[in-house]
């Protein structure tokens, strides 16, 4: 042990089109273990999209992701294609098996990762470690908030523990409160994953993320760290978003 | 006039635009076909006129030759065919009766162009913020006056072929018009004072409509026509019915609680409004789970707490379930038990017609090819599977995985068999014990072959569902089919199974050959899923 290693996860020329349109025109960007990076992008930019396609919903047209390992002074020492198994996946609208129980989801989601990753606590402790109430793990999960289903789907990375970690806009759905102790927890872990957080709301970026990626006109293009937290911070990316002012204005949300 | 003719263009724009929209949307969606057809065709405007002015033609044909068919399916055939004893000088007379009753009084209250609610009135003035009452009034008028001229030509040329004046006809068309006009002014009235729309209430409608059957068509039974012409054509009833209508249409129009009247008929057909919509929750819901069906201790119990990952899920599936499995299983034990019986008095009562089957039981199992199709269950688990598990669990990438695919896919294959498995047993006993009551003899080898097939079929139509679930997914995310295959190779064995069925001679070796095939079936369709399913397992 002793050596550090750092996970990288590198995009290389991503494109998707629907249609007739380019969503995605060769986006690239490497990505670091241990920061958030905020995914910033207009309506209909292309940030599900972009996700869909790393996590092998959606086939690519062309590029590709590669996970990258590199060793404190050894360089890189291992390159792998990104497979779906590495990423957790939180979507913007939760989508889990309604007829389970929270707690039996969990339950057999616990199950499918043992022998993969240690897992370190109860079922009920995991609950706890989510503040979701005793009486609630055992409803429906059909029954549950939006915001009670995203815990849930936060709780599976947790549990299993993938190199990356897309979050698709979901703390709009958290109440001021649960937002929080969200915050604090991807806070925590980071440093255990890449984490991509799309939004488009740009305080919650600016306020949790490292670093910003800003996607437009179908291309990724990080927001210099410098100006992370400078006055003129807002008006580069408002001037960034606007380049791709026709694409926003003439894309609607792809379904 | 200009301003009612002007409001009835930008209508008929609307409705137009949204039709072409939908031709190009449905062209889309064609197979090969689809693909070629660029996005850019929703916005080529001279294209779009073309498609516009197609389905507006189609439509106005459409609307001809659908009075045309009702007329003469609900008139001129009865009176052919049904009524022989009406004799010829009468048929003017009988075909007035018919249409008085019919279209003039059963047919005037189902329709309230004022208060009905539809997808263009919808879109309108729900969502396009039309004045309401610009909308209605000249909407109400159009449907009326376009119904007349769609009538016009059956009605005149049927009523003067039959032997009555042609000018009558037109009358009788005029009159109607008139009614009708006068009656959406009642229901209007109607709703304003007491909130109940005629159009929706079923039971008024049908205390209408079946009255009103029974006047048209049972004189005619009894050879006798009612005089509906000397009192229709009468000038006190002209008189009438005209001074009717203008009432009405000056009530029509002086009516000023257009917006709040239409906004609340609007609102109770919201969701009507949503073909789609309504279509998707009609298919779910027989596939749909309540919460309030599992008690708090069923939820928390931990039945299953030793079983583990994939086993657990699906055991807990099954369980939530039960009712769905359940239910058709015992309504088709229910089914084998009162056939069991009928058959059983019949071959009391009629023993030469049980002794048919003497020495010839293969001579049935046909048209138990056919019955089987129909009593397996299948198609339902299968659409509880992928609406209710699979839809949401294919978005995580573990439940993709080809080994998971497979694990879970024959974990449910094993329970949808021993499911159909209970139904072909029942079936053969079944059979034993009618045998045995109506004292049939029979060859063992016959009976066993027998069973032995039933049996196979019970396997081979679980495999069947679960293949073509597995193989080529069908459902969409509204549990639509949309696959081809799926409906080529259902096609295929439905007419496969029809075909038995229409065997009249059954050779000797028809037992084999159902074995043979439904063996050969099953082993294709399994070695299919493990081939295919790990790639073609998603949701599209």
């Amino acid at each position: 042990m002793g050596k550090e290693k750092l996970m990288k996860l590198e995009l290389k020329d991503i494109k998707k089109s629907f249609g007739e349109k380019q969503v995605l025109k060769g986006a690239g960007f490497t990505f670091e273990q241990g920061k958030i990076y905020g995914l910033l992008g207009r309506n209909g930019a292309g940030k599900t999209t972009l996700f869909n396609c790393l996590s092998g919903d959606l086939e690519t047209d062309g590029g590709e992701a590669l996970l990258l390992e590199e060793t404190e002074g050894d360089g890189i020492n291992a390159v792998n294609r990104l497979m779906p198994e590495s990423i957790g996946y939180v979507f913007t609208t939760p989508i889990l098996p309604e007829f389970l129980t929270g707690y039996e989801f969990l339950k057999f989601f616990i199950d499918i990762n043992k022998g993969k990753t240690r897992i370190e606590k109860t079922v009920d402790e995991y609950f706890d470690l989510m503040k979701i109430e005793p009486e609630d793990r055992h409803r429906l999960i059909k029954g549950y908030s939006h915001g009670m289903k995203n815990k849930l789907q936060m709780l599976c990375f947790i549990i299993s523990r993938p190199p990356v970690i897309l979050l698709d806009e979901p703390l709009t759905s958290f109440d001021v409160i649960v937002a929080l102790e969200m915050k604090k927890l991807l806070r925590e872990i980071k440093k255990d994953h890449i984490i991509i957080f799309s939004t488009h709301i740009l305080q919650l970026a600016t306020d949790l993320c490292d670093e910003i990626v800003v996607l437009s006109n179908g291309v990724l293009e990080q927001v210099d760290h410098e100006m992370l937290h400078s006055k003129e911070f807002e008006e580069k990316v408002i001037e960034m978003l606007s380049d791709g002012k026709s694409m926003g204005a003439e894309s609607g949300e792809q379904k | 006039m200009r301003y009612l003719a002007t409001m009835l263009l930008a209508i008929y724009n609307i409705n137009a635009t949204i039709n072409a929209n939908r031709v190009i949307f449905y062209l889309k969606r064609l197979p090969l076909l689809g693909k070629r057809i660029p996005d850019r065709l929703y916005s080529d405007s001279e294209l779009k006129m073309i498609a516009t002015v197609i389905v507006t033609i189609l439509n106005v044909l459409r609307k001809f030759i659908g009075k045309t068919i009702y007329i003469g399916l609900m008139m001129v055939l009865p009176l052919m065919l049904l009524f022989k004893e009406i004799q010829r000088p009468e048929y003017p007379a009988a075909f007035l009766q018919l249409f008085f009753f019919l279209s003039l009084i059963a047919g005037t209250v189902q329709i309230s162009a004022l208060l009905e609610a539809n997808r263009n009135k919808y879109i309108c003035i729900k969502l396009m913020r039309f004045n309401a009452r610009d909308f209605v009034v000249p909407t109400l008028f159009a449907r009326h006056a376009t119904n007349f001229i769609y009538f016009l030509p059956s009605v005149m040329l049927t009523y003067a072929l039959l032997g009555g004046k042609i000018l009558h006809g037109l009358l009788l068309l005029i009159l109607m018009t008139a009614f009708r006009l006068s009656f959406e002014a009642v229901q209007l009235l109607i709703y304003d004072k007491t909130r109940i729309l005629i159009n929706k209430r079923f039971l008024i409608q049908w205390l209408v409509i079946i009255p009103c059957l029974a006047a048209a068509y049972l004189p005619l039974f009894y050879h006798s026509v009612w005089p509906v012409g000397r009192i229709l054509f009468s000038l006190p009833m002209i008189l009438l019915l005209a001074a009717g209508a203008a009432v009405g249409i000056a009530y029509i129009l002086k009516y000023h609680e257009y917006k709040r009247t239409i906004e609340a008929t609007l609102k109770l057909d919201d969701i009507m409004v949503d073909f789609s919509k309504m279509k998707g929750e009609a298919i779910f819901s027989s596939v749909k789970m309540k919460e309030e069906d599992f008690s708090e201790e069923s939820l928390r119990s931990g039945k299953f707490e030793k079983k583990q990952g994939y086993e657990y899920l699906n055991a807990l599936f099954f369980e939530r379930h039960r009712k769905l499995l359940e239910k058709p299983i015992l309504n088709r034990l229910a089914i084998i038990g009162t056939v069991l019986a009928v058959g059983i008095i019949i071959s009391l009562f009629f023993p030469e017609a049980a002794g048919q089957l003497e020495h010839n039981l293969p001579s049935i199992l046909p048209s138990f090819v056919f019955v089987m199709y129909f009593i397996s269950l299948g198609d339902r688990i299968c659409k509880a599977m992928f609406y209710n598990c699979d839809i949401s669990l294919l978005r995580y990438s573990f439940y993709r995985r080809k080994d998971v695919i497979l694990r879970s896919f024959i974990v449910r294959l094993r329970k949808v068999v021993v499911l159909n498995l209970i139904i072909g047993i029942a079936i053969c006993v079944a059979l034993y014990i009618f045998v045995e009551v109506a004292d049939i003899s029979f060859r063992w080898m016959d009976l066993m072959l027998f069973t032995v097939s039933i049996l196979c079929l019970s396997v081979f139509f679980s495999v069947h569902h679960l293949f073509l679930y597995y193989v080529y997914q069908p459902y969409t995310t509204e549990l639509g089919v949309k696959n081809p295959f799926f409906k080529i190779i259902n096609s295929v064995v439905y007419l496969a199974c029809f075909a038995c069925l229409q065997l009249r001679n059954v050779p000797g070796y028809f037992t084999l050959v159902v074995i043979g095939a439904t063996v050969t079936y099953i082993i294709i369709g399994l070695t299919l899923v493990y081939r295919l399913a790990p790639r073609n397992f998603r949701v599209k």
